[in-house]
């Protein structure tokens, strides 16, 4: 009778050596079932939407800002195809495209000139408070980027024209925070008031 | 009956051969965004780094979505950059300035500082045209990414 608890014991400890392997090995292969399939799906969601290029939605950088205002707000969804950086530029098109001078950011424009192009701007210079008008011809391999929101936008008029190469996708929808629905982003921009242009330092 | 059973299993297997690369071909593109790709160079400014017909390993500076390595360019880098003149194409050039350095032009006299945001490239061949010497600095986006070591 003393020994009743120690056979309990070594009953148990016999089973856990029983089915411990069995155990194991359906973990293993549960997780690696599981890494197979992560990678499969990882893989095809990865290229889906970073070459898919049909359809891609992104909201956070390309919508953060106030420079596209008020055709791209913060609250926006924006949806763009990766197939028009080879096939279309177009004046007035709204793009993604990397920033020139940081390269790991992303900005959205709207294509104001293409090579060739002649570009007038207005600048009004801090210190003194004239307005001076700049005119600059976008050369070769380069287009003219501009925010809508012209007075907070910082563009091509602080860092140049952008070269092409740079272009991301063309920004061709847009879904508002609060509605279900996907409109189309508007070729022209739309009519602003003439504000003084003031360079933000 | 036994040759139109046979004509499945052909299918069966033509099918299984075609899903299995497309899996495989998912995630060869992944890997090459993550972690490189071999690359044929082409041209000899690079020479003797890099000669025409060598196979390099190249790396993504940056990938559309994520955000894993950052890529900071350093002098004596080489890189493939795009060409700020002509669409669609690219160069490999080793990184000579970061903003802030003085280099010199093609005449060999002239001296600029790099500005802010932009780097000077050249390529390790002394008669190689298209680089910094003609296009001036570039600005730094046009990286697109690191050559790792040559394969052969």
């Amino acid at each position: 009778m003393r020994d009743q608890p120690n056979v309990e014991l070594k009953c148990r400890m016999e089973k856990v050596k029983r089915y411990l392997p069995k155990v194991g090995g359906f973990v293993k292969d549960l997780l690696l079932f599981n890494t197979l399939s992560a990678l499969k799906y990882g893989s095809f969601a990865y290229v889906m939407v970073t070459y898919g290029g049909i359809l891609s939605m992104t909201t956070g950088s390309l919508t953060e800002g106030e420079s596209m205002t008020p055709t791209i707000t913060t609250n926006d969804m924006v949806v763009w195809e990766g197939f028009s950086s080879v096939t279309r530029r177009k004046r007035g098109d709204v793009i993604w495209a990397w920033h020139p001078l940081d390269s790991n950011k992303r900005i959205s424009k709207r294509i104001r000139g293409l090579p060739g192009d002649q570009i007038k701007y207005r600048e009004v210079d801090i210190k003194t408070g004239d307005e001076n008008e700049y005119l600059v011809t976008v050369p070769t391999g380069h287009m003219w980027l501009e925010g809508d929101n012209h007075s907070l936008s910082r563009d091509s008029r602080d860092y140049g024209p952008v070269p092409l190469n740079l272009y991301g996708g063309l920004i061709f929808g847009k879904r508002s925070g609060n509605s279900l629905w996907f409109t189309k982003l508007p070729t022209k921009q739309q009519p602003t008031t003439e504000e003084e242009e003031q360079k933000d330092q | 009956e036994n040759l139109e059973n046979s004509w499945n299993e052909k299918m069966r297997k033509v099918l299984q051969f075609a899903t299995s690369t497309f899996w495989a071909g998912c995630f060869a593109i992944t890997f090459c965004d993550f972690v490189g790709a071999p690359t044929i160079i082409r041209g000899n400014s690079m020479s003797p780094t890099l000669k025409h017909g060598d196979v390099a390993f190249w790396r993504k500076s940056r990938l559309t979505f994520v955000s894993l390595f950052p890529y900071t360019p350093q002098r004596g880098d080489v890189v493939g950059v795009w060409s700020p003149t002509e669409v669609g194409v690219s160069y490999v050039k080793r990184i000579i300035g970061l903003p802030g350095d003085k280099v010199t032009a093609r005449d060999g006299e002239t001296y600029l500082t790099v500005p802010e945001g932009k780097i000077w490239v050249e390529g390790d061949n002394r008669e190689s045209s298209m680089d910094s010497k003609d296009w001036g600095p570039n600005p730094r986006s046009l990286v697109r990414g690191k050559i790792l070591f040559k394969l052969w």
